[in-house]
């Protein structure tokens, strides 16, 4: 089952003035269920504008969108019920806080489904505790939270409408090591407990590597390669044609490949070349 | 939708127009709006067209963007034309109908304010606000104003508080458009329901607008206090103005026209019709 699918679409901002830009051009990719796929590009490659094409607050120039086999664009007017079943997080979420308590502002895209209160109270809770929000905070003003704090507020408003597909864009920028680990493995933990399929827009190659079961590589508006990590930076010299790069982590494994000692060329995450070096060494710590 | 407003209305050029010293623009522009209340006679409208639409052709800006200019005003225009056609009293009775006398000097009446009023947009937008960039206008308001610094005015920081406005429209306009995709991504509707249903339907775009305004202007002015910035006194400019031969001579062909405009209402007053 295919969760979303771009059938060769395009957008152009600001078509027939002097100030048209092409953002997306002629992308075809299937994004799968219950998978984590992730997007990487440039500033400017069309990320952003993709995802919220898959989300229906753009409608493409040209091409189709369809989600859970649906094309989205078939009845204009229930494009709302398309927008409650893709939950898109905007970058810097946080400044798009409104109400006066946490609870009031978790609560605010269900209260749009027209939901119970009783239901709404329900994931209210729900998705507090999926971000790791702890009760007490609920009444307080979100204003008075830390920037991570509120970040987390923001996605939970998202996740409180239960999406099938929950886009991430950018989820952890701006924020330091430890509050970037946090969110992400909060994401990825809510990913395996509900079985949505997460998308997630991000500069960094380590986070894909790490959180991610498919990449897909933007570059200038086209779908430049899209797979699993392991193709991905097995065509390392493709990454790094379009100015990125592999995770440092890789860049290393190579290095000591190429002096000679035999490890997988399929590393791309810490914990990984850890244990593949281990193992190339003699395994079991007690190698000399 | 938002990012359609254009602001300022500058449209960038190398014309004559945009060369010219703002300050003077500044000057020449009232000089203009006071020329167009002065023309008293058929002749005298007719210098004003030609003297309007050369402007127009020299500034280098599109005909179409003028004439787009033009259309808010079309209602004003219309209801003018209207009233001075349906309540001058004249010698020539052209149409009577019931209770509606319509005399030539009413449909002159009608034709004169409407092209005064089309002028004097198209005047003054074609002199300052087309030609002139905000920046170069707050800059050339700040200088003709300097005077009253002896008053205890504070001139500058005036200037100041309108250049930092300006610079701010398009990052709050890109910003509102991003909180209502934002809120729109969560269930948010800006366009259907009741009035005051889509009038609430405002708040969660506006409290984000206003927090992130203040963060701004708080995030602003430590920024410049960093660079010890401390008011206007003593501060120079980067870029200085200097009149020029070229701002003379567009003195020169304005005094010319308004004394055009005046020798013509005196010796060509041809009476209307």
């Amino acid at each position: 089952m295919n969760a979303a699918q771009l059938k060769n679409v395009s957008y152009i901002y600001s078509k027939d003035t002097p100030f048209e830009k092409t953002a997306v051009s002629g992308v075809d990719i299937t994004i799968e269920s219950g998978l984590t796929t992730g997007v990487i590009g440039h500033t400017g490659s069309g990320k952003s504008t993709l995802s919220q094409m898959i989300n229906g607050l753009i409608k493409p120039s040209e091409g189709e969108v369809f989600v859970l086999g649906k094309n989205i664009w078939d009845e204009p007017k229930k494009i709302k019920q398309v927008r409650f079943r893709v939950g898109l997080v905007f970058q810097y979420p946080e400044y798009q806080l409104f109400e006066e308590t946490v609870r009031a502002d978790i609560a605010f895209g269900p209260k749009n489904m027209k939901l119970d209160k009783d239901e709404i109270e329900r994931r209210v809770l729900d998705a507090a505790r999926f971000v790791g929000i702890p009760e007490d905070m609920l009444d307080r003003s979100p204003f008075d939270l830390s920037g991570g704090q509120k970040r987390r507020v923001a996605i939970a408003g998202v996740i409180a409408m239960r999406p099938d597909i929950l886009i991430l864009d950018e989820p952890a920028a701006g924020l330091d090591p430890r509050g970037r680990n946090e969110i992400l493995s909060r994401i990825s933990e809510y990913k395996k407990e509900t079985g949505s399929t997460v998308v997630m827009i991000s500069h960094s190659m380590e986070d894909m590597a790490k959180y991610c079961d498919k990449i897909l590589v933007m570059n200038r508006g086209k779908a430049f390669l899209y797979g699993t990590p392991s193709e991905i930076f097995s065509n390392a010299h493709l990454v790094e044609s379009v100015g990125l790069g592999v995770p440092q982590v890789t860049r290393l494994m190579q290095k000591l490949r190429d002096m000679g000692y035999d490890l997988s060329p399929s590393v791309y995450t810490v914990e990984d070349a850890a244990k593949e070096i281990i193992r190339a060494l003699g395994g079991g710590g007690n190698a000399s | 939708m938002l990012r359609d407003i254009t602001l300022g209305q500058f449209f960038p050029g190398s014309s004559v127009l945009h060369k010219t010293d703002p300050r003077v623009k500044i000057l020449l522009a009232i000089a203009y709006i006071v020329a167009v209340f002065l023309v008293k006679s058929p002749s005298g409208y007719i210098l004003l067209s030609a003297f309007t639409i050369t402007l127009v052709l020299i500034s280098g800006v599109k005909v179409k963007v003028v004439l787009k200019g033009i259309k808010p005003l079309i209602f004003i225009v219309i209801f003018t034309a209207v009233i001075n056609i349906l309540f001058t009293k004249g010698e020539n009775l052209l149409v009577s109908w019931w209770i509606i006398n319509i005399y030539a000097e009413g449909l002159a009446n009608a034709l004169f304010m409407s092209l005064r009023i089309i002028s004097l947009l198209v005047g003054t937008s074609v002199i300052l606000t087309y030609t002139t960039s905000p920046i170069a206008l707050t800059d050339a308001i700040e200088r003709l104003l300097s005077p009253l610094r002896v008053l205890h005015i504070p001139v500058h920081e005036f200037a100041m508080m309108m250049t930092i406005a300006l610079r701010f429209i398009p990052t709050l306009i890109e910003e509102t458009d991003k909180i209502m995709s934002a809120q729109k991504s969560r269930g948010a509707d800006f366009q259907t329901g009741k009035l005051h249903e889509r009038v609430r339907a405002f708040v969660p775009v506006l409290i984000p607008l206003f927090v992130s305004a203040f963060r701004r202007a708080d995030d602003l002015a430590v920024a410049m206090e960093c660079r010890c910035y401390r008011g206007g006194r003593g501060r120079t400019r980067m870029t200085k103005l200097h009149l020029h031969l070229r701002d003379l001579f567009a003195v020169v062909v304005m005094a010319a026209f308004i004394a055009g405009i005046v020798v013509l209402n005196k010796y060509l007053p041809l009476n209307f019709v």
